[in-house]
């Protein structure tokens, strides 16, 4: 049976995204949520199977970050058989996963953020998209956002097998080196993205620090919550997206907690709501209080602004010029202005750019010295790296045959569903007074959940290709009086 | 210009979302040996789609739907125009329309003709290799489907 259609973007929306916003007898926001919906049985799906393939299931998760679920894989099963990879084939896995972050988060900036910031919060829906950003800042960015991803996917290509499924990590190392005679293309391509990353911060200059709107709405009270910040850090507590220990600072920026990964359920634990799936996770040391910023609630932010709080600077020049004006121009550390991660992201993009031109300049890169072959029996494995957004822990328990008989992975957008929750409801009640709701106040208040980049439901992706999200707003009599979709 | 693509989206371990991987691949077996026609999977989306689309005549895109408004296993025919859906939420699912507007403003060839077969799902929640039993059922109407659209357009 064949049927031709129209699409009508509202019926699109079971399943999907939503935000529900409650209002008292005087119009007045009383309570807003924020629901996705959960992808079932992933831990009944991999028990059983070899642990040695994680690597090659876990980023078929996710047709986003497909790189960050190998790399936290790689070394999870690393953990498991107890194997320390040779030092080349640790610099050719953060090579690949610096190459990732500088993709996604230049993909953010320029069609997630871009069309808020570029086009305006309050410009029409038809003008809010990436085709609206190059009408403001012309074709020719276009063009080299697309000719950058095409290049950073080639050599991704080259390590990775595939950029969707990649075959790069074994454990104990990766199945691939880069030879010589290739490596001037991966220099090439570096130096280029350096330039790319400034040319970014340029433009988010220009356009968002020049307009002093922008500024008054990044660090608007309506955007903002004093929790909690989480990232992984090196031995002098810089940003590092591949390795080093989890650091915690508190709402005042003070370290609170440095931990090792494998100490993880010392730390975090997840707190059950009965209108969401998803489950909470907060800092065990601090408790569970509710969706409440301040020191005494458990609340924690990870992703690009939560990962330069927890840390005290950047490991390169460039992107630590960078870290500091930002932390000038806002007042100091910690900045607890949610909007400010798209700026603390395109830092993220020129540490991430500058990182692999120091890789691929490191003499051991084209080392074909990239394997340890394993040799103990396995039992548990943990590990972590961080994701373009958050931190990201996968966990695996064996039986001595390595096969699967369980997995736990903590996600980089669950660690931040509490504080995007309370994102959602404070800008709601920010924004929305006597009843008054229009189309440019619920982009508002998607604004407070994209900067966080989430990537719910992430592998589903059911036509036409995007999450719907549907907003609905009741009366006191809980009867709807509107809905929006963001399509 | 490459003549024709056939590309499958979807996840193959997420239960039905995996159906337009399913179809390319018994397509791909039901075409064996026939020139001029690629068969692609992927489960990328948004701007990645690009990467596949370029330099083809004729696309032939397979993906699950959800409308809420057929049974599950009805097939649904799009063409472009169909979607003209504005602005995403997320980077990484701009919309079909959204990135062949973008390849159009920077140069890059796009297929001329774009055909979209959608089949109806159930389940795309559930890590599960396989399809549900009302989908499956669907597969042979899917097949039959997108071959007549290949054969329709062949230039002979």
């Amino acid at each position: 049976m064949t049927k031709k259609v129209t699409i009508d973007p509202i019926t699109r929306l079971e399943g999907h995204g939503k935000i529900e916003i409650f209002l008292d007898a005087q119009g007045e926001v009383e309570k807003a949520y924020f629901q996705v919906p959960e992808l079932r049985g992933f831990e009944i799906f991999c028990v059983g199977r070899l642990a040695e393939d994680m690597p090659q299931i876990t980023p078929r998760i996710c047709g986003v970050c497909p790189t960050a679920h190998h790399m936290a894989s790689g070394k999870t099963v690393d953990d498991l058989w107890k194997v320390d990879p040779p030092s080349p084939a640790k610099k050719l896995r953060e090579l690949m996963n610096s190459m990732f972050f500088v993709e996604d988060h230049a993909l953010h900036f320029y069609i997630l953020a871009g069309p808020d910031f570029v086009v305006g919060p309050s410009a029409s829906k038809a003008e809010r998209n990436i085709l609206g950003v190059i009408g403001k800042v012309g074709v020719e960015v276009g063009k080299k956002i697309i000719g950058m991803r095409r290049e950073l996917r080639g050599l991704m290509t080259y390590l990775g097998g595939k950029v969707i499924h990649p075959v790069m990590n074994l454990p104990g190392g990766v199945a691939k080196g880069i030879k010589p005679e290739d490596l001037p293309k991966f220099q090439e391509v570096a130096r280029e993205t350096v330039k790319f990353g400034e040319f970014t911060l340029q433009v988010f200059k220009d356009i968002v620090l020049k307009n002093k709107e922008y500024v008054n709405l990044i660090t608007s009270e309506t955007f903002t919550h004093r929790t909690y910040y989480m990232g992984l850090v090196d031995h002098n507590n810089h940003p590092n997206f591949y390795d080093g220990m989890i650091r915690v600072v508190d709402p005042e920026g003070k370290e609170f907690v440095k931990f090792d990964v494998h100490d993880y359920t010392k730390h975090i634990a997840e707190h059950v709501e009965p209108w969401s799936y998803i489950k909470f996770p907060y800092l065990r040391g601090v408790g569970w209080k509710g969706f409440v910023d301040g020191r005494e609630s458990g609340v924690y932010a990870v992703a690009p602004l939560a990962r330069l709080n927890a840390s005290n600077g950047m490991a390169t020049p460039i992107a630590n010029e960078a870290y500091k004006e930002m932390y000038e121009t806002l007042g100091g550390k910690p900045v607890h202005a949610t909007l400010a991660n798209h700026w603390a992201r395109i830092i993220e993009l020129i540490y991430a750019a500058e990182r692999m031109d120091q890789l691929v300049n490191d003499k051991e890169i084209t080392s074909m010295n990239i394997r340890s072959i394993p040799t103990k029996t396995p039992k548990v494995g943990i590990g972590v790296v961080e994701a373009p957004r958050g931190t990201l822990i996968h966990h695996y328990e064996t039986d001595e045959n390595g096969i699967i008989q369980k997995a736990n992975l903590i996600v980089a957008t669950q660690n931040n569903a509490a504080r995007i929750a309370m994102s959602v409801e404070k800008a709601a009640k920010g924004l929305i007074h006597r009843g008054e709701i229009n189309d440019g106040l619920l982009n508002m208040v998607e604004m407070a959940f994209r900067a966080y980049d989430p990537c719910h439901a992430c592998g589903t992706h059911a036509l036409p290709g995007r999450i719907p999200l549907r907003a609905t707003i009741y009366n006191h009599r809980r009867e709807v009086i509107t809905s929006f979709t963001n399509t | 210009m490459k003549n024709l693509l056939v590309l499958g989206l979807g996840n193959d371990i997420l239960s039905d979302d995996g159906v337009g991987i399913e179809v390319v691949r018994r397509l791909k077996k039901r075409f064996h040996g026939i020139e001029g026609i690629d068969f692609i999977e992927t489960n990328e989306m948004g701007l990645s789609l690009l990467d596949f689309l370029a330099g083809y005549n004729h696309a032939i895109i397979v993906d699950s739907i959800i409308t809420g408004r057929h049974k599950p296993g009805t097939i649904l025919i799009f063409d472009r125009g169909d979607f003209n859906l504005p602005s995403a939420c997320n980077p990484h699912h701009m919309g079909l329309d959204e990135i062949l507007d973008l390849a159009e403003k920077t140069g890059i060839p796009i297929p001329e003709k774009i055909h979209i077969v959608a089949i109806e799902v159930s389940d795309p929640f559930t890590f599960s290799e396989g399809l549900t039993p009302e989908v499956k059922k669907a597969l042979p109407g899917v097949l039959d489907t997108i071959e007549k659209i290949i054969r329709d357009s062949s230039p002979s």
